[in-house]
């Protein structure tokens, strides 16, 4: 058991590992610095910017299901509903009540963890698909209930978001454009990175990777495993609500279809295409994802089929992601060099 | 209009129970999760409207037509997932499912257009009355059909040497394979069959009102919230949730915005889950 | 002579841990073929390869011909249908239905290989099972599961039945009347593979037997000459007797 866990530990970063912790820190800088500096090395247009905006968005939104998918093993097929809370949440109070973005942000956080208490209690003592079906339900039936709820904005959704203003040195940082808010964008996904690489080193992350392992050899050492599930999901939620927040932002509206299935396969996928448990996985897979759909887009009901049909070969071909399919490559080449 | 509301209710339920019962003998017998099944029971409707509009065969034949070609689609993504299904990989069978579903949806799309539709079905004309209650033709053939379905699934599983595979695969595959049992092709029936039991619910339920390519979500989540509300794999209890699930939603339709039928449905199967998170008619 | 089973140069792995190391092994028609060894020692490992069965994911490598074909790629289902049926260690019966179903969910294969036993056939060999042929097998004692388990095995109309354990967990007494009973049918003109960590009890009704230590066959021989065999006695009958 324990020697299974290293071995993955390993596998999961192999190169990091061996490099001393004040050159990881100086690699990570450099590497979030040429982040900042791609959207100008890529010719720095306006439809760039946009990209590698919703690039961050998606991103974090997918990271909130990786946390759940990857290192507790669980299928929460409810996280539209925190992306959705979560830009809501900020539309409707910006809009309507003029509230400003870090309250608007802390009011997203209390109403989607609320949500995931909600869930994870209610499907605490269920069987462990029960609980990917009542968050699916959960997030279809909010679909309509939001679609038909003039208070929410019914199918319209809520307009006229007003621009991202954050307090800085000496006035307000205003986010006009999306080269604006990138390096707003940019510091929610660093900080969400480092958020989520504190949860792998985590107790409660080795918990609910032990728990995933093998359930009932935890249960016996102790671990409590469905508290687990609770606990990690409801630390998922804020993530995803986030991620809703900027894009409330990013859009200047919200409706419906935030909470429709195409973002529910959109953050499955970024997690399972580059392969799960890869700290920068979500990442690899909403940029390659966003960029299908902002730079070669197909139209939206091929986009659609695109979408599905990654999702559904990777599994059935190499269920370990974009990575496995390297190591097998390795290995190959490993092989006919002996 | 209590009387109007059971009546719709009735075939209400029993478009449920058509729609679940596949899913009944999926989930509790082969322990299967199929998030396609919305898609497949939408496939379903539209190969049947699409039969009749395009080369103006009756709506008998069409039917007919939809539940083959579904049964061949449901072929295809069984044998597609066939070395998943024998590892019993739970969670990536519901992931791919749920892709696969994602794909019918968009497919189907391309294919049928974005229109809204309605299936021409004679029965759908024929107005009957029962006292102050109005139904069709249509209503009576459904609750037919799902009365039959039911009866003929408990038929099978509990008497014959299919249905006993059936339950020796569900209870441990590994060991079916030491009574000879071939459990790959066992899963592929029992899929196929639930295939064909959300494609018979598209195609005699969709003459009720328009279909929408886009439909399938809402019937996944009935489907199983019958499912998960009757306990797992309980057929009998699958009957009388669905049947109860149409009232429910027939008579909330009646006092409240019929929009939030399934959402007070939802809260009150997250009621049951807390009390009870083994179902409602499960016996332990 | 050609065996009706012949296992040559069978190598197991579970992952990077070899349990078999090249077992070769026959079994002759009518014949009844033990094997013996120490706890984790690989019979259970080696009997599941024989049948193309694991509950685990091993990688199996060598060749298992029955009857002069070539089984070694068949799936379980396949060899089980070509009479080479295996009873496994531990659960061996459906729990969730009764005896007569468990019984009756076996259909002997159309071109039966070995003899037919029809469930009457069954109840003939263990007549114990007569009165609790309703009873679900979840209620059944250990025994009466074990009797089960190798009823349904003879359903298949098996040429080769191989037991892994089936006195595990019985009385004493059990144990000499299931062997007895397997012995029973082995002069009816079965051939059987047995798994049997009482060797003492196995050497009363083989024919041949072979010990296996740490995946390899160390010792083989007679029953005869096994019970004279010094290595035998000293690690399986001296003192620990039965
Ligand atoms: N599924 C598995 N995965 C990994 N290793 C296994 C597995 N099954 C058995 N082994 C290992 O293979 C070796 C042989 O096990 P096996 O069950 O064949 O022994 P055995 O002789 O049948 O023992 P026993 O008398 O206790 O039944 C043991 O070291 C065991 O740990
Ligand atoms: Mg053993």
């Amino acid at each position: 058991m324990t020697a299974d866990l290293a071995t993955r530990e390993t596998t999961g970063a192999p190169a990091a590992r061996r490099v001393p912790t004040p050159l990881r820190a100086l690699l990570w800088v450099v590497l979030v610095a040429l982040a900042y500096l791609l959207p100008t090395l890529l010719g720095g247009s306006d439809r760039i910017y946009t990209t590698v905006v919703l690039v961050a968005i998606f991103a974090i939104m997918s990271y909130g299901v990786d946390v759940v998918l990857s290192y507790l093993g669980e299928v929460s097929l409810g996280h539209t509903l925190f992306w959705a809370a979560g830009a809501y949440t900020t539309a409707i109070l910006a809009v309507r009540s003029g509230w400003s973005p870090i309250p608007a942000l802390l009011a997203s956080v209390v109403v989607t963890v609320v949500l995931a208490l909600l869930l994870g209690l209610a499907t605490l003592r269920t069987r462990e698909f029960v609980f990917s079906l009542v968050t699916y339900a959960a997030a279809i039936i909010g679909l309509t209930v939001v679609q038909n709820t003039t208070a929410l904005g019914g199918s319209d959704g809520v307009v006229g978001v007003p621009l991202l203003e954050l307090p800085a040195f000496g006035g307000t940082y205003v986010a006009r454009t999306n080269a604006e808010l990138w390096p707003i964008a940019l510091v929610c996904l660093v900080l969400v990175v480092l958020l989520v690489s504190r949860f792998r080193r985590s107790r409660l992350g080795t918990t609910a990777l032990m728990a995933q392992m093998n359930g009932e050899l935890s249960t016996a050492m102790g671990v409590d495993v469905r508290r687990t599930r609770v606990l990690v999901f409801v630390l998922s939620a804020p993530i995803t609500a986030l991620a809703g927040w900027l894009y409330a932002y990013q859009r200047s509206y919200v409706s419906p279809d935030l909470l429709s299935p195409t973002f529910l396969l959109f953050m499955l996928t970024a997690v399972i295409l580059p392969g799960r448990r890869l700290l920068l996985g979500p990442l690899v897979g909403a940029a390659l994802l966003t960029s299908q759909q902002q730079l070669a887009s197909l139209g939206g009901d091929a986009d659609k089929i695109v979408l599905g049909g990654v999702l559904a070969v990777v599994l059935l071909a190499s269920p370990t992601g974009l990575v496995g399919i390297w190591h097998a490559l390795v290995r190959r080449v490993r092989g006919s060099r002996r | 209009m209590i009387l109007a509301a059971l009546v719709n209710g009735l075939a209400l339920g029993a478009g449920y129970a058509l729609l679940a019962v596949g899913w009944t003998v999926l989930l509790g017998a082969a322990r299967l999760v199929n998030f396609a099944h919305g898609q497949l029971y939408m496939i379903g409707a539209f190969v049947t409207w699409f039969v009749i509009s395009r080369f103006g065969l009756p709506y008998g034949i069409a039917v007919p037509v939809a539940l083959v070609v579904v049964a061949l689609l449901g072929v295809v993504l069984q044998l597609l997932m066939t070395r998943m299904t024998l590892d019993q990989n739970i969670v990536n069978l519901m992931l791919v499912t749920l892709a696969f579903g994602y794909l019918l949806q968009g497919g189907a799309a391309l294919l049928f257009g974005g229109d809204p539709q309605t299936i021409d079905s004679p029965l759908q004309q024929q107005d009957l009355a029962l006292g102050a209650a109005r139904f069709t033709g249509q209503d009576v053939l459904i609750v037919v059909l799902a009365l039959a379905f039911y009866a003929l699934t408990f038929v099978v599983l509990g008497r014959t040497d299919l249905g006993r595979m059936v339950r020796g695969v569900a209870e441990d595959p590994k060991l079916a394979q030491l009574y000879g049992i071939n459990a790959a092709r066992v899963y592929l029936a029992v899929f196929v069959f639930a295939a064909v039991c959300a494609a018979l619910a598209g195609a005699v339920v969709g003459p009720r009102s328009p279909i929408l390519t886009s439909m399938g979500f809402e019937e996944v989540i009935i489907t199983f919230l019958v499912v998960v509300l009757a306990g797992v794999g309980n057929l009998v209890g699958g009957l009388v949730v669905a049947i109860g699930l149409g009232l429910f939603t027939a008579f909330f339709g009646t006092f409240f915005p019929p929009a939030y039928s399934t959402a007070a449905a939802f809260v009150v199967l997250l009621a049951v889950l807390v009390v009870r998170p083994q179902g409602l008619a499960a016996r332990r | 002579m050609s065996a009706l089973l012949d296992v040559a140069d069978l190598r197991v792995r579970y992952g990077h841990s070899l349990a078999v190391h090249g077992v070769s092994l026959r079994v002759g028609g009518g014949e009844l073929v033990a094997v013996a060894g120490a706890n984790g020692a690989g019979k259970s490992t080696l009997v599941d390869a024989v049948a193309g069965w694991s509950r685990g994911r091993p990688t199996v490598t060598g060749s298992v011909v029955l009857a002069g074909r070539d089984v070694g790629r068949l799936a379980a289902h396949r060899r089980a249908k070509l009479g080479l049926v295996l009873v496994p260690e531990g659960k061996g019966v459906f729990d969730g239905m009764t005896v007569r179903e468990n019984l009756q969910v076996v259909r002997p294969p159309r071109e039966a290989a070995g003899r037919p036993y029809s469930v009457d056939d069954v109840l003939d060999v263990f007549p114990r099972l007569r009165e609790r042929i309703a009873a679900h097998c979840s209620t059944l004692s250990g025994g009466e599961r074990q009797m089960v388990a190798i009823g349904r095995a003879l359903r298949a109309a098996p040429r080769l039945l191989i037991l892994d354990e089936p006195s595990v967990g019985l009385a004493p007494r059990l144990v000499v009347e299931v062997l007895t009973h397997i012995r029973d049918l082995v002069d009816d003109g079965l051939s059987v593979l047995l798994v049997e960590q009482n060797v003492r009890a196995a050497l009363e009704v083989a024919d041949r037997l072979h010990l296996l230590d740490q995946g390899r066959i160390v010792a083989s021989g007679t029953a005869a000459q096994m019970r004279e065999d010094t290595r035998v006695a000293q690690a399986y009958l001296g003192g620990l007797g039965s």
